[in-house]
Protein backbone atom coordinates (compact mmCIF):
# COMPACT_ATOMS: atom_id res chain seq x y z
CA UNK A 1 0.00 0.00 0.00
CA UNK A 2 2.44 2.58 0.99
CA UNK A 3 5.87 0.69 0.78
CA UNK A 4 8.46 2.43 2.71
CA UNK A 5 10.88 0.67 0.07
CA UNK A 6 12.99 3.50 -1.57
CA UNK A 7 10.56 6.00 -1.55
CA UNK A 8 11.32 9.57 -0.39
CA UNK A 9 9.61 11.12 2.22
CA UNK A 10 7.98 14.67 2.89
CA UNK A 11 7.29 16.21 6.04
CA UNK A 12 4.83 18.84 5.11
CA UNK A 13 4.87 21.79 7.29
CA UNK A 14 2.25 24.24 8.33
CA UNK A 15 2.16 26.65 5.87
CA UNK A 16 4.05 25.33 3.12
CA UNK A 17 3.59 23.64 -0.37
CA UNK A 18 5.74 20.31 -1.64
CA UNK A 19 5.14 19.45 -5.34
CA UNK A 20 8.82 17.73 -6.74
CA UNK A 21 8.64 15.91 -10.44
CA UNK A 22 9.38 12.47 -8.09
CA UNK A 23 7.71 10.08 -6.26
CA UNK A 24 7.64 11.15 -2.59
CA UNK A 25 5.51 10.05 0.15
CA UNK A 26 4.02 13.27 1.74
CA UNK A 27 2.87 13.51 5.10
CA UNK A 28 1.09 15.82 7.54
CA UNK A 29 -0.56 16.04 10.24
CA UNK A 30 -3.97 18.35 10.31
CA UNK A 31 -6.27 19.97 12.70
CA UNK A 32 -9.01 22.54 11.78
CA UNK A 33 -5.92 23.14 9.05
CA UNK A 34 -6.81 21.58 5.26
CA UNK A 35 -4.25 19.90 3.11
CA UNK A 36 -5.86 20.19 -0.37
CA UNK A 37 -3.75 17.16 -2.75
CA UNK A 38 -3.74 18.14 -6.63
CA UNK A 39 -3.19 15.20 -8.44
CA UNK A 40 -2.46 14.50 -12.42
CA UNK A 41 -3.56 10.98 -13.33
CA UNK A 42 -1.94 11.28 -16.79
CA UNK A 43 1.67 12.63 -15.41
CA UNK A 44 1.27 10.78 -11.71
CA UNK A 45 2.74 13.72 -10.43
CA UNK A 46 0.91 15.92 -7.25
CA UNK A 47 1.44 18.25 -5.06
CA UNK A 48 0.30 19.07 -1.87
CA UNK A 49 -0.83 22.86 0.58
CA UNK A 50 -1.19 22.62 4.17
CA UNK A 51 -3.06 26.09 5.22
CA UNK A 52 -4.27 27.34 8.51
CA UNK A 53 -6.50 30.47 7.93
CA UNK A 54 -8.54 31.13 4.73
CA UNK A 55 -7.58 34.37 3.62
CA UNK A 56 -4.95 36.90 3.79
CA UNK A 57 -5.51 39.84 5.46
CA UNK A 58 -3.14 41.80 3.09
CA UNK A 59 -0.77 42.67 5.99
CA UNK A 60 2.03 40.46 6.99
CA UNK A 61 4.05 38.40 4.99
CA UNK A 62 1.95 36.74 2.07
CA UNK A 63 2.34 33.23 2.82
CA UNK A 64 0.72 30.05 2.18
CA UNK A 65 -0.01 29.45 5.46
CA UNK A 66 -3.39 31.50 4.49
CA UNK A 67 -6.03 29.29 2.06
CA UNK A 68 -6.40 31.70 -0.79
CA UNK A 69 -1.92 31.99 -1.35
CA UNK A 70 -2.03 28.28 -0.64
CA UNK A 71 -4.25 27.42 -3.15
CA UNK A 72 -3.02 29.50 -5.85
CA UNK A 73 0.78 28.79 -4.99
CA UNK A 74 0.09 24.75 -5.49
CA UNK A 75 -1.44 25.24 -8.63
CA UNK A 76 1.26 26.93 -10.16
CA UNK A 77 3.59 24.98 -8.64
CA UNK A 78 1.87 21.46 -9.70
CA UNK A 79 2.00 23.08 -13.15
CA UNK A 80 5.62 24.10 -13.22
CA UNK A 81 6.36 20.25 -12.41
CA UNK A 82 4.71 19.35 -15.46
CA UNK A 83 1.02 18.73 -14.55
CA UNK A 84 -1.44 19.58 -16.92
CA UNK A 85 -4.61 21.92 -15.45
CA UNK A 86 -7.48 19.98 -17.60
CA UNK A 87 -5.96 16.58 -16.48
CA UNK A 88 -6.05 17.70 -12.36
CA UNK A 89 -8.06 16.34 -9.54
CA UNK A 90 -8.14 17.79 -6.29
CA UNK A 91 -8.09 15.69 -2.96
CA UNK A 92 -9.18 17.95 0.41
CA UNK A 93 -8.85 17.16 3.93
CA UNK A 94 -8.78 18.56 7.30
CA UNK A 95 -10.92 21.32 8.72
CA UNK A 96 -11.95 20.00 11.76
CA UNK A 97 -13.35 22.08 14.39
CA UNK A 98 -11.15 21.04 17.34
CA UNK A 99 -12.99 20.80 20.55
CA UNK A 100 -10.80 22.10 23.61
CA UNK A 101 -8.90 24.46 21.16
CA UNK A 102 -10.41 27.49 22.55
CA UNK A 103 -10.85 28.69 18.55
CA UNK A 104 -14.08 26.81 17.91
CA UNK A 105 -16.27 29.54 17.66
CA UNK A 106 -14.21 30.83 14.59
CA UNK A 107 -15.14 28.30 13.03
CA UNK A 108 -11.98 28.31 11.70
CA UNK A 109 -12.04 24.87 10.54
CA UNK A 110 -15.51 25.41 8.52
CA UNK A 111 -14.37 28.84 6.98
CA UNK A 112 -11.22 26.50 5.66
CA UNK A 113 -13.34 24.14 4.33
CA UNK A 114 -15.41 26.23 2.25
CA UNK A 115 -12.57 28.29 0.84
CA UNK A 116 -10.65 25.54 -0.10
CA UNK A 117 -13.86 23.83 -2.31
CA UNK A 118 -14.80 27.51 -3.46
CA UNK A 119 -11.38 27.89 -5.25
CA UNK A 120 -11.33 24.54 -6.26
CA UNK A 121 -14.29 25.01 -8.11
CA UNK A 122 -13.20 28.51 -9.06
CA UNK A 123 -10.22 26.53 -11.10
CA UNK A 124 -12.95 24.10 -12.69
CA UNK A 125 -10.97 21.15 -10.69
CA UNK A 126 -12.86 18.25 -9.91
CA UNK A 127 -13.18 17.05 -6.24
CA UNK A 128 -12.05 12.93 -6.07
CA UNK A 129 -11.64 12.51 -2.43
CA UNK A 130 -12.85 14.32 0.32
CA UNK A 131 -12.75 13.86 4.18
CA UNK A 132 -13.52 17.15 6.36
CA UNK A 133 -14.84 18.46 9.40
CA UNK A 134 -15.34 16.79 12.59
CA UNK A 135 -13.92 17.37 15.82
CA UNK A 136 -10.94 15.13 15.64
CA UNK A 137 -7.45 15.34 13.87
CA UNK A 138 -6.10 13.95 10.79
CA UNK A 139 -2.70 12.35 10.00
CA UNK A 140 -2.42 12.35 5.82
CA UNK A 141 -0.47 10.55 3.50
CA UNK A 142 -0.01 10.86 0.24
CA UNK A 143 2.23 9.24 -2.73
CA UNK A 144 2.59 11.83 -5.28
CA UNK A 145 2.97 9.42 -8.03
CA UNK A 146 0.06 6.77 -7.81
CA UNK A 147 -2.11 9.78 -5.86
CA UNK A 148 -3.20 7.33 -3.28
CA UNK A 149 -3.90 9.15 -0.28
CA UNK A 150 -4.13 7.29 3.19
CA UNK A 151 -6.01 9.44 5.93
CA UNK A 152 -5.68 8.27 9.96
CA UNK A 153 -8.37 10.17 12.31
CA UNK A 154 -9.04 9.42 15.64
CA UNK A 155 -7.03 11.69 17.68
CA UNK A 156 -6.90 15.41 18.10
CA UNK A 157 -3.95 16.94 16.56
CA UNK A 158 -2.14 20.22 17.70
CA UNK A 159 -3.47 23.35 16.83
CA UNK A 160 -2.33 23.09 13.33
CA UNK B 1 -52.47 63.90 -2.15
CA UNK B 2 -53.34 62.23 -5.16
CA UNK B 3 -51.24 60.63 -7.86
CA UNK B 4 -52.53 59.29 -11.24
CA UNK B 5 -51.72 56.11 -12.28
CA UNK B 6 -49.85 57.97 -15.18
CA UNK B 7 -47.92 59.71 -12.62
CA UNK B 8 -46.91 56.39 -10.29
CA UNK B 9 -45.67 54.60 -13.41
CA UNK B 10 -43.38 57.38 -14.40
CA UNK B 11 -42.31 58.10 -10.98
CA UNK B 12 -41.57 54.39 -10.50
CA UNK B 13 -39.48 53.83 -14.27
CA UNK B 14 -37.48 57.06 -13.13
CA UNK B 15 -36.87 55.30 -10.03
CA UNK B 16 -36.01 51.85 -12.07
CA UNK B 17 -34.00 53.93 -14.02
CA UNK B 18 -31.90 55.38 -11.14
CA UNK B 19 -30.82 51.96 -9.88
CA UNK B 20 -30.09 50.34 -13.24
CA UNK B 21 -27.48 53.09 -13.24
CA UNK B 22 -26.40 52.48 -9.87
CA UNK B 23 -26.07 49.04 -10.34
CA UNK B 24 -24.07 49.78 -13.70
CA UNK B 25 -21.83 52.51 -11.47
CA UNK B 26 -21.07 49.95 -9.39
CA UNK B 27 -20.15 46.83 -11.61
CA UNK B 28 -18.01 48.89 -13.79
CA UNK B 29 -16.14 50.17 -10.26
CA UNK B 30 -16.26 46.02 -9.41
CA UNK B 31 -14.93 45.34 -12.68
CA UNK B 32 -12.38 47.82 -12.31
CA UNK B 33 -11.31 46.48 -8.68
CA UNK B 34 -11.14 43.06 -10.01
CA UNK B 35 -8.69 44.02 -12.80
CA UNK B 36 -6.50 45.67 -10.42
CA UNK B 37 -6.67 42.50 -7.92
CA UNK B 38 -5.43 40.69 -10.91
CA UNK B 39 -2.47 43.44 -11.42
CA UNK B 40 -1.61 43.15 -7.84
CA UNK B 41 -1.27 39.36 -7.49
CA UNK B 42 0.70 39.35 -10.80
CA UNK B 43 3.34 41.32 -9.35
CA UNK B 44 3.27 40.09 -6.11
CA UNK B 45 4.01 36.91 -8.12
CA UNK B 46 6.64 38.19 -9.74
CA UNK B 47 8.46 39.73 -7.00
CA UNK B 48 8.62 36.61 -4.80
CA UNK B 49 9.52 34.81 -8.56
CA UNK B 50 12.45 37.35 -8.83
CA UNK B 51 13.62 36.96 -5.43
CA UNK B 52 14.01 33.01 -5.55
CA UNK B 53 15.88 33.65 -8.81
CA UNK B 54 18.39 35.88 -7.98
CA UNK B 55 19.38 34.28 -4.74
CA UNK B 56 22.82 32.84 -5.79
CA UNK B 57 23.58 35.84 -8.18
CA UNK B 58 24.18 37.67 -4.86
CA UNK B 59 25.20 35.40 -2.24
CA UNK B 60 28.38 34.00 -4.42
CA UNK B 61 29.69 37.53 -4.74
CA UNK B 62 28.56 38.63 -1.15
CA UNK B 63 30.54 35.41 0.10
CA UNK B 64 33.91 35.88 -2.26
CA UNK B 65 33.96 39.59 -0.55
CA UNK B 66 33.31 37.99 2.83
CA UNK B 67 35.54 35.29 2.63
CA UNK B 68 38.74 37.36 0.55
CA UNK B 69 38.63 40.38 3.67
CA UNK B 70 39.14 37.69 5.89
CA UNK B 71 41.96 36.44 4.07
CA UNK B 72 43.47 40.01 3.76
CA UNK B 73 43.18 40.90 7.50
CA UNK B 74 45.14 37.42 7.99
CA UNK B 75 48.08 38.35 5.80
CA UNK B 76 48.04 41.80 6.33
CA UNK B 77 47.80 41.23 10.44
CA UNK B 78 50.80 43.19 11.55
CA UNK B 79 49.02 46.48 9.85
CA UNK B 80 46.86 48.62 11.70
CA UNK B 81 45.63 50.58 9.01
CA UNK B 82 44.68 47.51 6.71
CA UNK B 83 43.46 45.78 10.03
CA UNK B 84 40.83 48.58 10.45
CA UNK B 85 39.73 48.52 7.11
CA UNK B 86 39.15 44.69 6.48
CA UNK B 87 37.25 45.39 10.16
CA UNK B 88 35.26 47.79 8.54
CA UNK B 89 34.58 45.97 5.42
CA UNK B 90 33.24 43.18 7.44
CA UNK B 91 31.16 44.95 9.58
CA UNK B 92 29.29 46.63 6.43
CA UNK B 93 29.16 43.08 5.08
CA UNK B 94 27.80 41.40 7.94
CA UNK B 95 25.06 43.76 8.13
CA UNK B 96 24.55 43.36 4.15
CA UNK B 97 24.63 39.75 4.24
CA UNK B 98 22.06 40.10 7.58
CA UNK B 99 19.47 42.22 5.62
CA UNK B 100 20.18 39.77 2.32
CA UNK B 101 18.74 36.80 4.48
CA UNK B 102 16.02 38.63 5.73
CA UNK B 103 14.81 39.32 2.04
CA UNK B 104 15.06 36.16 1.28
CA UNK B 105 13.83 34.20 3.96
CA UNK B 106 10.75 36.19 3.50
CA UNK B 107 10.86 34.82 -0.11
CA UNK B 108 11.33 31.41 0.88
CA UNK B 109 7.90 31.91 3.01
CA UNK B 110 6.11 33.44 0.51
CA UNK B 111 6.41 30.51 -1.69
CA UNK B 112 5.93 27.70 1.28
CA UNK B 113 9.66 26.78 0.87
CA UNK B 114 10.65 26.84 4.21
CA UNK B 115 12.29 23.77 5.86
CA UNK B 116 13.15 22.99 9.31
CA UNK B 117 16.65 21.70 9.47
CA UNK B 118 16.80 21.21 14.02
CA UNK B 119 20.31 20.74 15.36
CA UNK B 120 21.95 20.32 18.72
CA UNK B 121 24.13 23.71 19.77
CA UNK B 122 25.30 25.07 22.41
CA UNK B 123 22.82 28.42 22.88
CA UNK B 124 25.50 30.48 25.19
CA UNK B 125 27.85 30.32 22.73
CA UNK B 126 25.93 30.61 19.62
CA UNK B 127 23.53 33.90 21.86
CA UNK B 128 27.44 35.65 22.47
CA UNK B 129 28.22 34.82 18.65
CA UNK B 130 25.03 36.88 17.86
CA UNK B 131 25.15 39.48 20.40
CA UNK B 132 29.29 39.94 19.33
CA UNK B 133 27.84 40.31 15.13
CA UNK B 134 26.09 43.15 16.68
CA UNK B 135 28.95 45.04 18.92
CA UNK B 136 29.78 47.21 15.86
CA UNK B 137 26.28 48.56 15.67
CA UNK B 138 25.76 49.26 18.86
CA UNK B 139 28.86 50.70 19.22
CA UNK B 140 27.81 53.60 17.15
CA UNK B 141 25.34 54.39 19.54
CA UNK B 142 27.13 54.07 22.78
CA UNK B 143 24.87 51.13 23.72
CA UNK B 144 26.06 48.46 26.14
CA UNK B 145 24.81 44.64 24.96
CA UNK B 146 24.17 42.79 27.72
CA UNK B 147 23.31 39.18 27.64
CA UNK B 148 21.96 36.87 30.51
CA UNK B 149 22.72 33.19 30.79
CA UNK B 150 20.58 30.88 32.66
CA UNK B 151 22.65 29.63 35.80
CA UNK B 152 22.70 25.52 35.31
CA UNK B 153 24.96 24.36 32.49
CA UNK B 154 22.41 22.10 31.51
CA UNK B 155 20.24 25.09 30.09
CA UNK B 156 22.69 26.08 27.60
CA UNK B 157 21.90 23.52 25.36
CA UNK B 158 18.94 23.28 22.85
CA UNK B 159 17.58 21.54 19.96
CA UNK B 160 16.59 24.34 17.73
CA UNK B 161 16.42 25.15 14.05
CA UNK B 162 20.04 27.29 13.93
CA UNK B 163 19.40 29.32 10.96
CA UNK B 164 16.10 30.22 11.96
CA UNK B 165 16.61 30.90 15.36
CA UNK B 166 19.70 33.09 14.02
CA UNK B 167 16.78 35.06 11.87
CA UNK B 168 14.63 35.79 14.97
CA UNK B 169 17.14 36.86 17.34
CA UNK B 170 19.14 39.06 15.40
CA UNK B 171 15.87 40.90 14.16
CA UNK B 172 14.81 41.68 17.72
CA UNK B 173 18.41 42.65 18.07
CA UNK B 174 18.84 44.87 15.27
CA UNK B 175 15.10 46.39 16.11
CA UNK B 176 16.27 47.05 19.56
CA UNK B 177 18.95 48.94 19.06
CA UNK B 178 17.74 50.80 16.30
CA UNK B 179 14.73 51.76 18.85
CA UNK B 180 17.19 52.66 21.47
CA UNK B 181 18.41 55.68 22.82
CA UNK B 182 21.68 56.32 22.94
CA UNK B 183 23.83 55.44 25.56
CA UNK B 184 21.60 53.14 26.95
CA UNK B 185 21.48 49.06 27.03
CA UNK B 186 19.96 46.13 25.25
CA UNK B 187 19.66 42.99 27.72
CA UNK B 188 19.24 39.69 25.92
CA UNK B 189 18.07 36.43 28.24
CA UNK B 190 17.23 32.86 27.55
CA UNK B 191 16.30 29.77 29.36
CA UNK B 192 14.57 26.37 28.70
CA UNK B 193 11.80 25.50 30.68
CA UNK B 194 11.10 22.23 31.94
CA UNK B 195 8.71 21.42 28.84
CA UNK B 196 11.48 22.23 26.34
CA UNK B 197 10.21 24.95 25.53
CA UNK B 198 12.97 28.08 24.85
CA UNK B 199 12.69 31.63 26.08
CA UNK B 200 14.92 34.66 24.98
CA UNK B 201 13.55 37.80 25.53
CA UNK B 202 15.04 41.35 24.54
CA UNK B 203 14.43 44.25 26.54
CA UNK B 204 15.51 47.79 25.20
CA UNK B 205 14.67 51.15 27.18
CA UNK B 206 14.42 53.79 23.81
CA UNK B 207 11.17 54.86 22.47
CA UNK B 208 8.47 52.06 22.67
CA UNK B 209 5.21 51.36 21.08
CA UNK B 210 2.43 52.96 21.77
CA UNK B 211 -0.86 50.21 22.28
CA UNK B 212 -2.37 51.02 19.33
CA UNK B 213 0.63 50.35 17.39
CA UNK B 214 1.01 47.09 19.00
CA UNK B 215 -0.10 44.45 16.58
CA UNK B 216 0.53 46.72 13.97
CA UNK B 217 4.78 46.25 13.84
CA UNK B 218 3.67 42.68 12.76
CA UNK B 219 2.83 43.64 9.41
CA UNK B 220 5.20 44.11 6.39
CA UNK B 221 6.93 47.31 5.73
CA UNK B 222 5.70 48.89 8.52
CA UNK B 223 7.35 51.42 10.19
CA UNK B 224 6.02 53.54 12.89
CA UNK B 225 7.00 56.94 11.60
CA UNK B 226 6.93 56.98 7.87
CA UNK B 227 8.09 59.79 5.39
CA UNK B 228 11.50 60.62 3.97
CA UNK B 229 12.68 62.33 7.51
CA UNK B 230 12.26 59.68 9.06
CA UNK B 231 14.44 58.57 11.57
CA UNK B 232 15.27 55.29 11.74
CA UNK B 233 16.78 52.57 9.11
CA UNK B 234 15.54 49.74 8.12
CA UNK B 235 12.78 48.17 5.32
CA UNK B 236 10.15 47.22 7.94
CA UNK B 237 10.33 43.99 7.38
CA UNK B 238 11.98 42.67 10.55
CA UNK B 239 8.90 42.10 12.18
CA UNK B 240 7.38 40.24 9.88
CA UNK B 241 9.68 37.57 9.15
CA UNK B 242 10.32 36.95 13.12
CA UNK B 243 6.84 36.53 13.12
CA UNK B 244 6.40 34.38 10.34
CA UNK B 245 9.46 32.61 11.59
CA UNK B 246 7.69 32.04 15.06
CA UNK B 247 4.50 30.95 13.60
CA UNK B 248 6.31 28.54 11.34
CA UNK B 249 8.12 27.35 14.32
CA UNK B 250 5.07 26.90 16.44
CA UNK B 251 6.12 29.10 18.51
CA UNK B 252 4.45 32.65 19.75
CA UNK B 253 5.89 36.35 20.03
CA UNK B 254 4.61 38.71 22.53
CA UNK B 255 6.06 42.10 23.72
CA UNK B 256 5.44 45.10 26.82
CA UNK B 257 5.67 48.13 25.83
CA UNK B 258 5.56 51.58 27.97
CA UNK B 259 6.06 54.87 25.45
CA UNK B 260 8.92 56.52 26.08
CA UNK B 261 10.35 53.50 28.27
CA UNK B 262 11.52 50.72 26.06
CA UNK B 263 10.06 47.50 25.14
CA UNK B 264 10.47 44.24 26.02
CA UNK B 265 9.77 41.32 23.02
CA UNK B 266 9.70 37.91 24.05
CA UNK B 267 9.71 34.81 21.94
CA UNK B 268 8.76 31.18 23.18
CA UNK B 269 9.68 28.32 20.67
CA UNK B 270 8.72 25.02 21.40
CA UNK B 271 10.94 21.48 21.06
CA UNK B 272 11.92 21.09 18.18
CA UNK B 273 10.40 17.59 18.14
CA UNK B 274 7.10 18.99 17.47
CA UNK B 275 8.86 19.90 14.01
CA UNK B 276 10.58 17.48 13.45
CA UNK B 277 8.31 14.12 14.39
CA UNK B 278 6.45 12.57 11.40
CA UNK B 279 5.66 9.95 13.74
CA UNK B 280 4.38 11.55 16.11
CA UNK B 281 0.54 10.60 15.09
CA UNK B 282 1.20 6.66 15.06
CA UNK B 283 -1.16 5.88 17.16
CA UNK B 284 -3.80 7.69 15.13
CA UNK B 285 -6.88 5.66 14.86
CA UNK B 286 -7.96 3.42 11.71
CA UNK B 287 -6.04 4.80 8.55
CA UNK B 288 -8.21 4.99 5.75
CA UNK B 289 -7.36 4.07 2.17
CA UNK B 290 -8.77 6.93 -0.52
CA UNK B 291 -7.85 6.26 -4.31
CA UNK B 292 -9.05 7.57 -7.03
CA UNK B 293 -12.26 5.51 -7.01
CA UNK B 294 -13.65 6.96 -3.53
CA UNK B 295 -16.47 8.89 -4.30
CA UNK B 296 -16.23 12.56 -3.20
Amino acid sequence: MCSDIMVNKHFLFPGTIFAEPFEYQISTILGSCIAVCLWDKAANRSGMNHFMLPLWNGEGLATPKYGNIAMEKLLNKVISIGCHRENLVAKVFGGANLSGSGLEMYMIGDRNIMLAFQMLEEYRIPVVAKDVGGRVGRKIIMNTQTGVVLVGKGRAAAST
Amino acid sequence: MHITDDELIEEMSNRLAQSRKAFSDLSVVNRKLLEMNERLKLSESLRSNFLSNIRNEINDPLNAIIGLTGQIAIIAADNEEIKTLTSLISAETNRLDFELRNIFVAAELEAGEVRAFCVKVHLASVLRDLVDSFQHTAAKKNLSLNLTMPTIQDDRIAVVDFDKFQIIVSNLLANAIEFSNDGGAVEVSFSVGGDGCLKISVQDHGVGIAPEDQQRIFDRFVQLDVGTTRAHLGHGLGLSITKALVDFMQGSISLISTPGEGTLFTVILPPCSILDDEDSFSEAGNLFFFDDTTKA
